[in-house]
C-alpha cells in the first residue's frame, strides 16, 4: 500500500457505515477514533480539532444521547430519522424503500439485517459492495436513490447536531458520496 | 478542508494510503446488505394473503387478512370468511398499515437521562433496559411492599403483564381506562340488575324499536355492531335517540329527544313510572323474572312525566310518545346499554335504569331485545400462579365503591400516591395506556408521576405519557404479534346459527427491536425473582395453550384461512331463573346505595360557561390513532359544536378558530375551529375526544385540535363504582 491509488472507496464506505451506526462501547473506542482522525488528517479537514480522540463512559453516553435525539426519538421531536422514505415519502418503509430494495436485488444483493433497505447504514454498506464488485461503480445508485434524500437529511443534521463527531461523520459521508463534475 | 480536494484526488493521495488497513480493521459490524441470487422485481403476482389478522385500531377487533409483499404489509382487508365483520373494515382498520410504518413509532428501548416530562432519550439494549426495570421495581417492593407499584394497562397486550403484577407481584393498584374512564360503570350497573355485564348485546337487526341514550352509532363505528344497527333500520325499526346533540344517529332517528345533559336518569324514571302507572309494562315478564318490583314502583312513583319533563327540558308529549312507542313494540325493543358510560358521576344509576326499562318491556331473550349470542366454549386459560404477597384494594379497605370494576378506582391510586396515605406508591408501570389523555385532571397525574421513584412505559407510539417514563420499551403492534383469541357468533341472530374462533397472528415480523408482551413480562419476572411462576415461554405457546382444549391450534386456524367455523346454538330465550333486580336489596341494605334506580342531579354550568361534552369520532380511537397520517388527514382537528344562537351572541362564525378556558381558569393551549349548528343545545358544546397531543415526538398529532382531557379538571366520581364522570366541566370559547 505504498502507491497513491490504493485507498479503496469500498473500505471508506464500510468505514462510514460503521461510523454512523449507533455508538456502542465495543467499537466506538480510542482505536476507532484514532483511525477516524487519520482520515480527517488525510483530508486536511480542520474539523478534526473538534472531534475527541479519546472516549470514556460519559462521552460515550453524550454521543449516544445525541445520536438518539437526532436519529431515533426525542423531545420536542426526532431531528432526522435516517431513512430515505421518511424524506421522500413521509413515512417509514415507503415506496422509496421498495425501490431501494429492488435496486439491491437487481444487482444481486439483498438485506441481511433487521433494518429497512433505505436506512443510511444499509445504503452505505450496499455502495461498499458495489465498489467491491466487478462493475465497480456506485454512482448510479448514489445519484438515483441516495443523494435525493441524503441532501435533505444532511442539512437537517448539520443544522441541529450538537456533536462534532456526528456532524463531521455526516460531512464525510457527504464528501464521499457527492457527485463529482468532470474536471473536479 | 483542503481546497480543491475531491474524492477522486483524495483516493489517489499517497498520504492516506496507509490508512486503508486501519479503516478496515475498525469496521466490526456485519454488513446490512449481502449477496443474494437475483430475483425478479416485485409485482402484484408475488403478493401473499396473510390470514389471522385481528384488528386493534379499536377494541371491537375485526378479523383481517393482510396483503403482504416482501414482508411488507401493503393493504388490510376484512377476512372474507368472517361471519362477524365479514370483508368490511372501517377507516381506522384500513389505516393500520400507517400505524405499522409510522416514522414516529418507538423502535428501540430507551432510557431517559433527562427529567420526567422533559425527557432526554438514550437508546439502550434490552438487557440494560430490563435489568434497570427489574432492579427498580424490586427495590420498590423491598422498601414499601408490592402495593407500592401502580399499573395502568390497556389493550390486549397488557393483559398478560397485568395479571403478573396483580397476582404474582401482588399489587391491587391496577387501573384500566377501559373500565374506570369508559364502560366499567355500565358493566357493573347491569351486573347488579340482570346478573351479567351487558356488552352491546342487543339484537338491533331484528328490533322493532332501537332506543339509544347518548349512543352515537356512526360516530362510534364497530363494524358488526353497525351492521346490526343498519340492518334493523333497513328492516323498518323505529329509532329513538336521546342526545343533547344532533348526532349521526339522531340524524337517522324517528324521534330525537334533545335532552338536557346530565338528566338522563330522570328521563328514564319519568317514562318507567308512566309505563307502570298506566299498566303499559310487560306484567307477565315482571311477574316471572322481576325482583323487588313493588319497592321499585314505590321508589319511582314521584316521577310524573311533568316532573321529568321539567328536569330534562323535554316536552311531556315527546316523553309520552317515546314511552308509548316502546310499550307498543315490546318486547322486541333494543334498549341499548351504551358503551362509553363515564359521563356525570351519577352513571351507575342510569345504567340500572336502562336495565330496568328493558325489564319492564320484557325485552330479554326475544328477537330485537337483549340477547347474548351463544359463542364457542372450552378454551384454556393461561394463568400466572398467585404470589405470596396479596393486599386488599384501597376501596375495599375504605369500604367504598362496592360496585367497583376489577382493579382499583383510579383516583384512589392517584391520591394515595400523591399523599403517601394510607401508604406510599413509588413505582409506576404503564402498559399501552396513555393516562395523560384517559384520566381527568392532568396536573394531578403529573404530580403522581413526579413523586415516583421509577416509571416505565411500554407502548407502540411516543404518546404523552411516555414523556414521563424513565425507561421506555417498544412493543410490537397488533399486526406483528400473536395474542388475542376472538370468538363469537354470526352477527345476525336470524341467520344460520354459527360460531367462530380466530386468533391474532402477525401479518409481518416486528421491525427494529420491538418485542411482544410475553417476552417483556417474562424477562421482568425473571429479574424480580418470579421465574418459577412464568406460565408460558413464548406468545405462540400462550395462544396454543388457550386453543388446545377446544381442539384447535395456530396451525389449524391457518389451515382454515384464519377462522374456524362450527355449528352454533339458538341464542333466544331466557333461563327460568333469570332475574331483573328492579330493586336490589344488596345495594340498599348492605352497601348503602339506592336500591331502585335514582336520579342524582349534576352541577350546572356557571354563568357564561357551557358544559363540555366529548365523544367519539369514526376516524379515531381516542388518542391512540392521532398520529396516523391517513386518519389525521381525514380529520385533522376536532371541531367544537356550538349552538348557532350562542355563536351569534359570541360573535363566532362557522369555521372560526377558537381556544377554550374552563371554569377553573385552565386554558386549552391549542386551538380548533367551531362548527356552528342548531343541532346542539345552548348549554353545552361538543367535540371528539383524544386530540391535542403534547408530545412533539408525535409529529403529526402534536397540537392538532384541543385536548378535552386537559379541560377536565373538576373531578366527578361515581359513588357506587369509583369510575370517573368526565362531563361535569364547563368551558367558554375564546376566538383565537
Amino acid at each position: 500500500m505504498s502507491t497513491g491509488q490504493s485507498v479503496k472507496l469500498a473500505d471508506i464506505y464500510k468505514f462510514l457505515a460503521q461510523a454512523i451506526r449507533y455508538p456502542e462501547a465495543d467499537w466506538f473506542n480510542d482505536e476507532f477514533l484514532a483511525v477516524y482522525h487519520t482520515l480527517l488528517e488525510g483530508l486536511e479537514w480542520p474539523e478534526g480539532a473538534q472531534v475527541p480522540t479519546k472516549v470514556d463512559e460519559q462521552s460515550l453516553e453524550d454521543v449516544q444521547v445525541e445520536y438518539t435525539r437526532l436519529f431515533i426519538n426525542a423531545v420536542p421531536h426526532v431531528v432526522a430519522p435516517p431513512y430515505g422514505s421518511v424524506f421522500i415519502d413521509g413515512s417509514l418503509n415507503g415506496v422509496t424503500a421498495d425501490q431501494t430494495r429492488k435496486y439491491y436485488r437487481e444487482h444481486g444483493f439483498d438485506i441481511t439485517s433487521n433494518e429497512f433497505p433505505d436506512h443510511i447504514v444499509t445504503e452505505l454498506d450496499f455502495v461498499a459492495l458495489l465498489e467491491e464488485g466487478e462493475e465497480g461503480s456506485s454512482e448510479e445508485f448514489l445519484a438515483q436513490l441516495f443523494r435525493p434524500w441524503f441532501d435533505q437529511f444532511r442539512a437537517k443534521v448539520l443544522e441541529e447536531s450538537q456533536d462534532a463527531y456526528i456532524s463531521t461523520t455526516i460531512k464525510l459521508i457527504d464528501f464521499f458520496t457527492r457527485e463529482e463534475e468532470e474536471g473536479d | 478542508m483542503a481546497l480543491n480536494l475531491t474524492r477522486r484526488k483524495f483516493l489517489q493521495t499517497a498520504s492516506l494510503a496507509a490508512a486503508s488497513v486501519p479503516l478496515a480493521k475498525v469496521v466490526t459490524a456485519e454488513a446490512a446488505v449481502g449477496k443474494s441470487p437475483f430475483t425478479a422485481p416485485g409485482s402484484f403476482a408475488d403478493t401473499k394473503t396473510k390470514v389471522g389478522g385481528i384488528c386493534e385500531m379499536c377494541f371491537w377487533r375485526c378479523q383481517l387478512v393482510g396483503k403482504v409483499r416482501d414482508n411488507k404489509l401493503m393493504k388490510l382487508e376484512g377476512n372474507p370468511k368472517s361471519i362477524d365483520n365479514g370483508s368490511a373494515i372501517c377507516a381506522r382498520g384500513n389505516a393500520g398499515v400507517q400505524l405499522l410504518y409510522d416514522k414516529d413509532r418507538l423502535k428501540y428501548p430507551m432510557k431517559n437521562v433527562g427529567k420526567r416530562g422533559a425527557p432526554k432519550w438514550k437508546k439502550i439494549s434490552w438487557q440494560e433496559a430490563l435489568d434497570e426495570c427489574g432492579k427498580k421495581l424490586s427495590a420498590t417492593v423491598k422498601k414499601h411492599t408490592s402495593k407500592a407499584i401502580a399499573m395502568f394497562p390497556h389493550g390486549a397486550s397488557a393483559k398478560y403483564p397485568m395479571h403478573y403484577f396483580e397476582h404474582v407481584v401482588g399489587t391491587p393498584n391496577v387501573s384500566e381506562a377501559s373500565f374506570f374512564q369508559c364502560r366499567g360503570v355500565r358493566d357493573y350497573a347491569w351486573l347488579s340488575t340482570i346478573g351479567t355485564g351487558p356488552g352491546e348485546h342487543v339484537d338491533m337487526a331484528n328490533a322493532k324499536v332501537i332506543f339509544g341514550l347518548g349512543c352515537h352509532f356512526g360516530e362510534n363505528v364497530h363494524v358488526s355492531h353497525a351492521k346490526r344497527y343498519l340492518k334493523g333500520l333497513e328492516n323498518g325499526a323505529k329509532l329513538v335517540i336521546v342526545d343533547p346533540r344532533f348526532s349521526a344517529s339522531a340524524a337517522k332517528a324517528d324521534i330525537w329527544v334533545q335532552i338536557k345533559p346530565g338528566t338522563d336518569t330522570a328521563f328514564m324514571l319519568g317514562m318507567m313510572n308512566y309505563l307502570v302507572q298506566n299498566n303499559k309494562y310487560n306484567a307477565d315478564f315482571v311477574e316471572n323474572h322481576g325482583v323487588g318490583f313493588d319497592e321499585f314502583k314505590d321508589a319511582i312513583k314521584g316521577w310524573s312525566l311533568e316532573k321529568a319533563s321539567k328536569e330534562c327540558d323535554v316536552p311531556v308529549a315527546q316523553m309520552k310518545e317515546v314511552a308509548d312507542l316502546l310499550a307498543a313494540n315490546a318486547p322486541n325493543v333494543s334498549i341499548h346499554p351504551g358503551r362509553f358510560s363515564s359521563w356525570y358521576g351519577n352513571d351507575f344509576q342510569r345504567g340500572r335504569a336502562l336495565g330496568c326499562m328493558a325489564g319492564l318491556l320484557g325485552a330479554f331473550g326475544v328477537p330485537g331485545g337483549f340477547v347474548k349470542g351463544k359463542g364457542p366454549g372450552g378454551f384454556g386459560k393461561v394463568k400466572w400462579g398467585h404470589g405470596h404477597e396479596q393486599h386488599e384494594a384501597l376501596h375495599r379497605e375504605a369500604e367504598i365503591h362496592h360496585q367497583s370494576p376489577a382493579g382499583t378506582p383510579t383516583d384512589l391510586i392517584r391520591d394515595c400516591a400523591i399523599n403517601s396515605k394510607p401508604y406510599p406508591i413509588k413505582s409506576c408501570v404503564v402498559w399501552g395506556q396513555n393516562p395523560m389523555q384517559t384520566i381527568p385532571n392532568q396536573q394531578k397525574t403529573i404530580k403522581m408521576l413526579k413523586q415516583m421513584d421509577f416509571v416505565m412505559c411500554v407502548d407502540v407510539m411516543p404518546t404523552d405519557i411516555t414523556m414521563y417514563a424513565d425507561i421506555l420499551l417498544p412493543e410490537s403492534s397488533y399486526l406483528e404479534r400473536f395474542d388475542y383469541i376472538k370468538k363469537g357468533t354470526q352477527w345476525d341472530f336470524q341467520d344460520k346459527q354459527q360460531q367462530y374462533v380466530s386468533a391474532r397472528m402477525p401479518m409481518v415480523k416486528a421491525d427494529f427491536e420491538r418485542k411482544d408482551q410475553v417476552y417483556i413480562c417474562n424477562e421482568l419476572a425473571k429479574r424480580m425473582g418470579h421465574e418459577e411462576a412464568i406460565p408460558v415461554h413464548t406468545i405462540e405457546e400462550m395462544v396454543n395453550k388457550q386453543l388446545e382444549p377446544a381442539g384447535l391450534s395456530i396451525d389449524k386456524l391457518v389451515a382454515e384461512d384464519g377462522i374456524h367455523l362450527q355449528p352454533g346454538k339458538d341464542p333466544y330465550g331466557v333461563d327460568e331463573d333469570f332475574e331483573v333486580q328492579f330493586y336490589n336489596e344488596e345495594l340498599a341494605d348492605d352497601q348503602g346505595y339506592h336500591g331502585a334506580p335514582t336520579y342524582v342531579p349534576v352541577p350546572q354550568p356557571p354563568k357564561g360557561f357551557m358544559r363540555l361534552l366529548m365523544g367519539r369520532s369514526p376516524l379515531h380511537s381516542f388518542n391512540r390513532t392521532q398520529n396516523n397520517i391517513w386518519l389525521h388527514n381525514a380529520m385533522p382537528e376536532n371541531p367544537v359544536w356550538v349552538n348557532d344562537k350562542t355563536a351569534k351572541r359570541l360573535g363566532l362564525k362557522d369555521g372560526d378558530k377558537i381556544s377554550m378556558t374552563n371554569s377553573e381558569g385552565v386554558k386549552s393551549g391549542t386551538t380548533s375551529h367551531v362548527k356552528v349548528t342548531p343541532g346542539i343545545r345552548k348549554d353545552c358544546v361538543f367535540m371528539a375526544h383524544g386530540y391535542g397531543t403534547k408530545n412533539a415526538a408525535m409529529t403529526t398529532a402534536k397540537d392538532a385540535g384541543i385536548d378535552d382531557q386537559k379541560m377536565i379538571t373538576i373531578l366527578a366520581v361515581d359513588p357506587e363504582t369509583g369510575c370517573h364522570g368526565v362531563r361535569n366541566n364547563f368551558v367558554k370559547l375564546v376566538k383565537a
